[in-house]
């Protein structure tokens, strides 16, 4: 997941629309009521300007009048000021300037002597008095112009100018008076409309701030609210949500923001600012911690592609376990880049605790492990031979039952832990051979497990309390799988009952051989060796079927050891000069005595004492002292302790080191006496002679001699 | 055949062996453990707890009046009526379901615990099944705890 980029310009443009709109027109207006402004004061400045050259026009009117006259008074007396002629000339053209500009607008010298402009009348009242005076003064000006250019005037022009004068001088002043009240009138009423704009603008400027503020803020307190929604939505969901949410900021900090359910997910309190490496250090493996350290530094670095990261993530499904699981569980994060203008800013951190659906997935396939040995075990019991089934089932049975008595009095026997471990490990190791031989694997496997389970026990004086409840419950599980194996076992003989009522039962001979023909390629496969059997054990169809069983529990297990230890691998065979493949014979032979005879004999490396030796000290248990005190003797009658083995390694065929004790106790039970005679890379032959069997001993063929 | 894991049977040791060890500072523990189909190890005074639901079947723990009335003395109880030692046997039960409860959840539903003196009347079981009979230590004593409880979902 990518976040969106936080909103730019356009957006933030639509959702301000109506407050800009507003202040551009608030600013627009305003503009206007200032250009309003400059226009108005323009404007009573132009009236300030015609207002004042008109009542200066009262002023020159009278003025021109009365030089005027003093000239004429001067004149009547003969005399002449050239002062007077200018003052004239100064202010007859100042009127006449000025009366000229308020017809047709025009530059004249203001008050201050400086040029003004003076804009022309307009309305009617101002025209007409302006009109009328120019109607007055154009032959006024006429009769003045001899006065003002000649300094010696006759006294009858000067007289006609003065009766005009005094004639014309009031009507001027009046015209000039109206105008002067008409200008002041006009330039009233404008300001007084001005005015009424400009309050009318005002309030319309504050109307339209008034709108701008409410708007903003109500878009303010709507964007507020909003907010407040959406981080009381965000709150609920982060409280609500299943998965642990964290966000992580490149320094390895946990956000402010995060679900409720991370500190259950994580076992941990989490608060703002939590550094999240030490969480999760305390949670993994070192191993995983430091890939995971790794992938989440990559995950900053803006190089890889996140798609290209995901298969590298080691915290996908990771086993944890925290101070307070009383189990471990499993977790599974996920990371995703919180990615703005191509910087990874933000992890977003998604945990989840999945143990229940690995818990599920592993009880499947559990289960479909389970249905493939049921399957395989039905094949196997299909193809197994009644006669072996039964007695595996009759052995096994019995020997589990014996294994529980021994359980069950383990605290009132005198004998230490040490011989109830390899009590209980000669059942269990029969079990497993036969197991083996029929091809039964899933019994084969859960006795290996037990087997397992004894030889630690085996090596302590005192056990645990689990240690020992796991006896009972190892074992329970193999008589369960007992239990099905004759449940099925009774099915299918329920149905060859039925169907092969006419044919005969195999023989026990045959059954037997067939048996440890299977075996046999079954241990040299799993050794990687070469093994051809020769067995003769036709005599078996004469005996009982304990001995019988006893006979072929010796058989397996001396099969079993005598491709473990007996035969060597193909190469080293050859390079003795020896066929690759190796050989093992059983017999049962009846001898003159009329006793039986049961032989196990291969062509393997022999029984060599300094061999054991070697592996005696080798194993550790044994000093160089002590073995070196042995005699060649006892050192091969060390193959015959509970425990002692010259494998290398352990696994389902050997190691175990209980083989030839249990072969000791079988042949006790028969009542033999065991004997072996070995060569050094030539052979090994164990043979025994069974003193009694429950058949009497029948000879057709005796002689005379016979007693 | 009990289907139980062995997992699911230590919950039920440890409660004998936590109550033990918080009331009398000393621990139990075992001594064998074994499976049975009938001819349970049964002692003077035995809590019962039946179990259904995800489980069928039944838990006891036994044990012996000299036992019982040790643990009495331990807790400084005088009374050693019969009556006060059925309410011992009862408490370890009550403590073994309480356990069990928390461990198994709604899977298991644990009846109250009966208290017995003697021979448990329902110990003729019809089915052939094996039980796990646990003897456990205290002192010299022996007590058995014996779970004969089979998943059936």
């Amino acid at each position: 997941m990518s976040s969106n980029k936080p909103s730019t310009t356009p957006s933030t443009l639509n959702k301000y629309r109506g407050i800009i709109i507003a202040v551009s027109l608030f600013l627009v207006f305003n503009l206007a009521v200032l250009g309003l402004n400059f226009y108005t004061s323009s404007t009573l400045n132009d009236d300030a300007v015609s207002i004042n050259l008109s009542g200066r026009q009262r002023m020159l009117s009278q003025r021109t009048a009365k030089v005027l006259l003093t000239i004429q008074v001067d004149a009547a007396q003969g005399r002449f000021n050239e002062k007077n002629t200018a003052e004239l000339k100064k202010v007859s053209h100042l009127f006449d300037t000025t009366l000229n500009g308020f017809k047709n607008g025009a530059v004249v010298i203001g008050g201050d002597e400086k040029p003004v402009r003076l804009k022309k009348v307009t309305d009617a009242v101002a025209t007409k008095s302006v009109d009328e005076a120019l109607t007055i003064w154009k032959p006024y000006k006429q009769l003045l112009l001899p006065v003002i250019t000649s300094n010696m005037v006759d006294e009858v022009t000067l007289d006609i100018a003065t009766d005009y004068a005094r004639e014309n001088n009031l009507k001027l002043l009046k015209l000039m008076n109206d105008l002067t009240t008409q200008l002041e009138k006009n330039t009233k009423a404008k300001a007084a409309k001005l005015q009424m704009i400009q309050t009318i603008a005002l309030v319309l400027s504050l109307l339209l701030f008034a709108n701008i503020v409410f708007n903003a803020l109500r878009k303010l307190r709507s964007a507020d609210s909003e907010i407040e929604k959406a981080q009381r939505e965000t709150t609920e969901i982060l409280n609500t949500v299943k998965e642990g949410l964290i966000l992580l900021d490149p320094q390895f900090n946990v956000g402010s923001q995060f679900s409720q359910s991370v500190s259950r997910i994580l076992q941990h309190d989490i608060v703002a600012n939590t550094p999240f490496m030490p969480i999760l250090k305390s949670l993994v493996s070192e191993e995983i911690y430091i890939s995971a350290e790794d992938y989440i530094k990559l995950l900053f670095g803006n190089k890889v592609k996140e798609a290209l990261m995901l298969s590298l993530n080691p915290l996908t499904q990771v086993k944890v376990m925290a101070k307070n699981d009383t189990a471990p569980r499993y977790l599974s994060f996920q990371f995703n880049r919180v990615v703005e203008d191509k910087r990874v800013l933000h992890l977003l951190v998604t945990v989840q605790d999945v143990t229940e659906q690995v818990t599920q997935a592993e009880e499947l396939q559990a289960l479909k492990g389970q249905s493939n040995i049921n399957l395989d075990l039905l094949k196997k019991l299909l193809q197994a031979d009644n006669f072996q089934l039964r007695q595996f089932l009759n052995n096994a049975q019995t020997g589990l039952e014996a294994l529980n008595v021994i359980l069950a009095h383990a605290d009132k026997r005198s004998t230490n832990q040490t011989d109830l471990a390899n009590q209980c490990f000669r059942i269990i190791h029969a079990l497993k051979g036969e197991a083996s031989a029929l091809g039964l694997a899933s019994i084969e496997n859960s006795a290996h497990q037990f087997e397992e389970h004894l030889v630690d026990l085996r090596k302590k004086t005192s056990w645990e309390a689990q240690e020992i409840l796991s006896l009972p419950v190892m074992l329970s599980a193999l008589l369960e799988q007992l239990a099905q194996v004759n449940s099925i076992v009774a099915a299918i003989n329920a149905h060859q009952k039925h169907a092969n009522a006419n044919v005969a039962p195999p023989l026990v001979s045959t059954s037997v051989s067939n048996n440890l023909k299977r075996l046999a390629e079954q241990v040299s496969q799993n050794q990687n060796k070469q093994v051809q059997l020769k067995l003769d054990l036709r005599l078996l169809d004469e005996m009982d079927e304990k001995v019988v069983q006893q006979l072929q529990q010796i058989g397996i297990q001396l099969i079993r050891n005598g491709i473990c230890h007996g035969i060597e691998s193909p190469d080293a065979r050859l390079a003795k000069g020896k066929p690759a493949k190796g050989e093992i014979a059983l017999t049962a032979q009846m001898n003159a005595a009329g006793a039986i005879e049961f032989i196990v004999r291969d062509d393997g490396q022999g029984i060599v004492p300094s061999r054991i030796r070697a592996s005696m000290i080798a194993s550790g248990r044994y000093t160089s002292e002590v073995v070196g005190q042995l005699s060649d003797k006892e050192i091969v009658g060390k193959l015959f302790e509970p425990g002692f083995s010259t494998a290398s390694g352990t696994d389902k065929d050997a190691g175990r080191g209980i083989g030839m004790d249990l072969v000791q106790t079988l042949i006790n039970e028969i009542g033999g006496e065991l004997k072996i005679d070995t060569k050094p890379d030539t052979f090994t032959q164990f043979s025994f002679r069974i003193a009694t069997h429950s058949t009497p001993t029948i000879n057709l063929y005796a002689t005379e001699a016979a007693v | 055949m009990s289907d139980l894991s062995e997992k699911d049977i230590e919950i039920f040791i440890e409660a004998i062996g936590g109550y033990f060890k918080q009331i009398t500072h000393e621990a139990a523990s075992i001594g064998v453990a074994y499976l049975a189909q009938n001819a349970f190890p049964m002692n003077d005074f035995t809590g019962l707890i039946k179990v259904s639901a995800d489980y069928t079947g039944a838990l006891y723990f036994s044990a012996p009046s000299a036992m019982l009335r040790h643990l009495l003395t331990v807790m400084k109880e005088t009374d050693q009526s019969e009556e006060n030692l059925l309410d011992a046997v009862g408490e370890i039960a009550n403590t073994i379901s309480g356990n069990a409860r928390k461990y198994f959840g709604e899977n298991m539903v644990i009846s109250t615990p009966e208290k017995i003196i003697g021979i448990p009347a329902d110990l003729n079981r019809s089915e052939k099944n094996y039980a796990y009979v646990i003897i456990i230590k205290w002192k010299h004593y022996s007590a058995s705890l014996v779970v004969d409880i089979k998943r059936i979902r």
